[in-house]
């Protein structure tokens, strides 16, 4: 080798190494396939997202709706002659509201529609179809409205809210607060930990003391402190979660950089000439990226908890908002008599969602680890 | 020598318990409104003055550093405040609590090291077997479940389904009146005292309570413990300890075990962190009558002082936990410098 | 068929380890057999087989390893068919290992002394020396044990030993270490000391001091000793006999005076060729060529055939069994000069 002609060879070598980047994705995705248990967590959080992305469009019913007389209704399957006569009242109520919108009744016929069987009535209104007082297409909306209203699969909480709506939106909030949390605390952590492993001095023992302190406290006891603080809310639980969480990152991050920096290859870039931001960006950051990936996805789960303990405390996120932790919370009163499902089907989205992450997590951790110790 | 080590760790927990402290107080005074609007504002009697008079007495009109001193001084006198909603001490309000909630921590922690550990060493012994399989699925499975929702789902399968266990609380009324109060700890007085009866009935309230809080804990150490105890056993000592001729079990319990303690004891240093914070739910959902309900009790009236008071404890206590897990992991691993 | 003095008598033993990748045959129907009081040197490659050889003997090979096949007498009884009840009291008893890396042999969370006090508390010798007192004396029994000791620190050249009893591994050096581990071997008066490759891991230094230490104890207590080393000039200067194995299979073994000195197999004959020596002219050091084979995937017929210089067609057809080309003395070779 001749001279070394630094900039064009840089170009060149962040080239090749965007190349090497990109054919270790593809080879990175087909090992995420093969890994049984991380694909499996993989696809069931794809299909909680996607829910949560699409919720309007899949969910029956809109979540806070109150409706008083089914109130907790158990799901299809655990329901008796009482619900389901309950659940035909209402349903006549709201398309009878919803029909003394469209056209003029007076009150008798409203009445003796009140008492007639769901069937009947929509017979009856069948009638006035044909008598012309109502129009065709009214009266579909009027037979689906009458069909939607008794759909609830999952049954109903104590305020009538559909479980099965509230599920579904409250995933929302969960990935939510998981992927914020951990996107911001990561970013702050890594930056943070980057500078103090890599500068050390002051700032690295003044951040670290600081770290120390924070640590002193167990986590869920830190959040309510700083939720208490600063008010509940879906903004202030993301401010408090995050206050504790980056530290993790940081030590992590930290503790890479100060054994990376002994490594050779710093040397060598440096006698390069490379400026230490590069440095650090370019060269440390890229080696160390997949342990904080794992980290990352490992305390997303763990997010998720803290979201939901957070507003089962009637911290975070306020009724009736639906998140899974306050949704528990609202149920708990009822268990004593028996009542299961309030709790249980929130209970459950929040374990498999975590169960799905941590798989996720674990299986990131098998491919990554020893593949880039190879590399 | 060891012992200057160990004295050593005691005096560097002091900072940080000072540290918490100062954070704790500082946080509690940036909170918008006034603790005497708090506790009188709704009553009608009072005039302003006598509200200004109270400020007074409380010292909230004195500035920042002096509050700061007045608070510090007081804590190292044991005096955390007046409770703004039940006027009695802070201080007085945590000691009755604090047995209960050193009962179901305790609980918490023999119910998840007595699972954790059989099963991390079975699981490394028998890798890859039906029992290694089942187990680690299940701690799995622990670790992404909330500890309140596995409390909730006990409850609602073993006191209300099958009615074997109880719902909630400590123990059961009128047992509570029977039971003689010498340390706080139901199931330690029930013992001193030989009150049978109070003695079962306290262990069937604490049953469910230890578990959900416990199962975390369980889950984590179990896996921790088998990576280590497989590591440690492929070790050339362990070789060694069976050419000697010692027998099977005790190579692994008397060698491997002590080894693969080691890392796990960290582990475990960080997970009773998590165990005071679930501490505080878990007492929620079983109505335990411990210093976390006082706490989110306190915070549905914005009673600060309790709340101030009972976030330091649960701090204290994890530092304090820390410190003996420091020292116990110097008293394990002797190759930890002197 | 058992004769006068013959300590240990290995037949056709045979060690596999089932791999994903396949079957390795790390031990392949061996043969040997020892004498009291003798030394023999197993010599080889890393792969070769040696100390899986030794694990075998002992009954402590590693899951996957197992041993499917052969005999290994031990004072008459068959090891192989023992109850493993009765095997236990023979390891460390009978016979006594002592390990490669002494660092990681011992086990860092237990003081020195109280390591070597295990063996003696594992089978009793305290004990039974002192009668069935056993409830009586048993403090006594703790102070005899660790006299005991005390005294087998000593004898292995400790140089403190009531401050070694004390100590950590970790805060002795490797030749004490190693010293301290053949204590334990010793601590039951064992008649047949399995060492592998003891010297390897240490300083050249120290190495020569641990070879004579275990000279000198075997010979005063008359044991027999498999020296298993990597190094001929070590064999040479102490074995009695040498085996020398390759790929699982033992292709030389006799008095140590022939195979070093008229070696008959070419693999034997590239090790002491191999042996640099200080001589004043500059000469080459012949090594020999190729590596050593991937025991999965063995050639046939002789598994040295690809890197032999005297290899014939006839080596790569057919299975070649030992042959006697001397007194006592058998190769695993075509070739018959």
């Amino acid at each position: 080798m001749g001279e070394l002609s630094i900039t064009a060879s840089s170009m060149d070598l962040y080239k090749a190494k965007s190349r090497i980047l990109l054919s270790n994705l593809s080879s990175f995705l087909r090992e995420l396939v093969a890994h049984r248990s991380a694909f499996l967590g993989a696809v069931v959080i794809t299909i909680f997202v996607l829910a949560a992305i699409f919720a309007p469009q899949i969910t029956p019913h809109d979540p806070t709706k109150q409706r008083l007389q089914l109130s907790l209704l158990p799901p299809f399957w655990a329901r008796d002659e009482g619900d389901l006569a309950r659940l035909e009242k209402q349903a006549k109520r709201e398309v009878l509201k919803e029909l003394g919108e469209l056209i003029e009744i007076d009150k008798d016929y409203l009445t003796r529609l009140e008492v007639m069987s769901m069937q009947e009535m929509i017979a009856e209104l069948g009638k006035l179809t044909e008598q012309g007082r109502l129009d065709r297409k009214d009266l579909l909306s009027l037979k689906d409205l009458g069909k939607k209203v008794m759909v609830h699969p999952l049954g109903c909480d104590r305020m009538g809210m559909d479980l099965l709506s509230r599920v579904i939106y409250g995933t929302r909030i969960s990935l939510l607060i998981g992927i914020l949390v951990v996107g911001i605390s990561a970013f702050i952590g890594v930056v943070l930990g980057a500078i103090a492993g890599y500068y050390r001095g002051w700032f690295d023992n003044l951040i670290s003391r600081f770290c120390d302190l924070l640590l002193a406290f167990p986590y869920l006891i830190f959040a309510i402190l700083i939720m208490v603080m600063m008010g509940g809310g879906f903004m202030n639980m993301i401010f408090a979660l995050i206050f504790k969480a980056w530290v993790e990152f940081f030590r992590l991050v930290r503790g890479e950089f100060l054994s990376e920096k002994t490594k050779e290859y710093i040397d060598a870039a440096r006698v390069a000439g490379q400026n230490r931001f590069k440095i650090i960006v370019f060269e440390i950051l890229p080696n160390i990226i997949h342990s904080v990936i794992v980290l990352a996805t490992l305390r997303m789960g763990y997010m998720i908890i803290m979201e939901a303990s957070l507003s089962y405390l009637g911290l975070g996120v306020a009724p009736p908002t639906p998140a899974w932790g306050s949704m528990v919370y609202l149920g708990k009163q009822d268990i004593i008599t028996g009542i299961w499902w309030t709790v249980t089907f929130p209970g459950l989205a929040i374990l498999i969602l975590v169960l799905s992450i941590n798989l996720l997590g674990e299986g990131l951790h098998d491919i990554l680890d020893p593949r880039l110790k190879v590399n | 020598m060891r012992l200057i080590k160990i004295l050593e760790r005691i005096l560097m927990t002091i900072p940080i318990m000072i540290g918490v402290a100062i954070l704790v107080f500082t946080a509690m005074r940036f909170i918008p409104g006034d603790p005497v609007d708090v506790m009188y504002g709704d009553s009608g009697f009072i005039t302003d003055a006598q509200l200004e008079q109270m400020r007074e007495e409380l010292k909230l009109d004195k500035p920042f550093h002096v509050q700061l001193y007045l608070f510090l001084s007081g804590l190292v006198r044991g005096d955390l405040g007046i409770s703004y909603t039940k006027h009695r001490p802070v201080w007085d309000l945590i000691k009755e609590r604090f047995p209960a909630t050193v009962e179901l921590a305790f609980g918490a922690l023999i119910f998840g090291l007595i699972i954790a550990i059989p099963i991390g060493i079975v699981s490394a012994v028998k890798q890859y077997s039906i029992v290694d399989r089942a187990s680690m699925a299940a701690a799995f499975v622990g670790i992404s479940i909330p500890g309140f929702i596995l409390g909730i789902m006990l409850i609602l399968i073993f006191s209300v389904t099958l009615k074997v266990l109880p719902t909630a609380g400590r123990i059961d009324p009128i047992l509570g009146l029977s039971l003689k109060n010498i340390t706080g700890l139901h199931i330690l007085d029930s013992i001193i005292t030989g009150n049978l009866p109070a003695l079962l009935d306290s262990i069937m309230h604490l049953i469910l309570p230890s578990i959900a809080l416990g199962a975390v804990l369980a889950a984590i150490v179990a896996r921790v413990l088998r990576s280590s105890m497989i590591e440690v056993l492929r070790a050339d000592y362990i070789t060694l300890a069976r050419a000697k001729g010692l027998r099977g079990f005790f190579v692994v319990t008397k060698h491997a075990l002590r080894n693969a303690l080691i890392p796990t004891v960290t582990v475990v240093g960080i997970q009773i962190g998590v165990l005071l914070g679930g501490n505080m739910i878990i007492e929620c959902v079983f109505a335990w009558p411990g210093m976390g309900r006082l706490a989110v009790d306190a915070i549905k009236e914005s009673d600060y002082s309790i709340i101030q008071g009972v976030v330091m404890i649960y701090a204290l206590t994890f530092v304090m936990a820390n410190l003996l897990v420091d020292i116990l992991y110097t008293f394990l691993n002797p190759k930890i410098e002197l | 068929m058992v004769e006068d003095n013959k300590l240990l008598e290995v037949k056709n033993l045979t060690t596999v380890f089932p791999l994903r990748r396949g079957l390795v045959k790390a031990v392949d129907h061996i043969d040997f057999e020892l004498r009291e009081g003798e030394i023999m040197g197993l010599v080889g490659e890393s792969g070769s087989g040696k100390s899986v050889s030794m694990l075998s003997i002992l009954r402590l090979v590693a899951y996957p390893g197992k041993t499917i096949e052969g005999q290994v007498f031990f004072k008459g009884q068959d090891l192989m068919q023992k109850p493993l009840a009765e095997m236990r009291s023979v390891r460390g008893r009978g016979i006594a290992m002592i390990f490669q890396d002494p660092m990681t042999t011992m086990n860092p969370v237990f003081k020195v002394g109280e390591q070597v006090r295990e063996s003696l508390k594992i089978h009793r010798i305290i004990d039974n020396q002192m009668g069935k007192s056993a409830r009586r004396g048993r403090k006594a029994g703790k102070r005899a044990e660790k006299s005991r000791v005390l005294e087998l620190l000593d004898e292995v050249g400790l140089p403190s030993p009531k401050e070694n009893y004390r100590q950590y591994p970790h805060e002795l050096s490797g030749g004490m270490q190693q010293r301290a581990l053949t204590a334990i071997a010793l601590s039951c008066e064992p008649k047949l000391l399995l060492a592998d490759e003891p010297t390897t891991a240490l300083d050249v230094t120290i190495q020569a001091q641990i070879l004579e230490l275990l000279d000198r104890v075997t010979k005063e207590r008359r044991a027999s000793m498999i020296l298993v080393t990597h190094d001929l000039g070590v064999a040479a200067e102490f074995c009695h006999k040498i085996m020398v194995m390759y790929a699982g299979k033992i292709v030389e073994k006799g008095p140590t005076g022939k195979v070093l000195h008229d070696p008959k197999h070419p693999y034997t004959r590239g090790l002491l060729r191999s042996i640099p020596l200080i001589t004043k002219e500059k000469v080459k050091i012949k090594s020999i060529p190729g590596s050593v084979p991937d025991l999965i995937n063995l050639p046939h017929g002789c598994a040295f055939y690809p890197r032999c210089d005297k290899a014939s067609p006839g080596c790569e057809e057919k299975e070649i069994g030992l042959k006697k080309v001397g007194t006592d003395h058998w190769i695993r070779c075509v070739l018959n000069e």
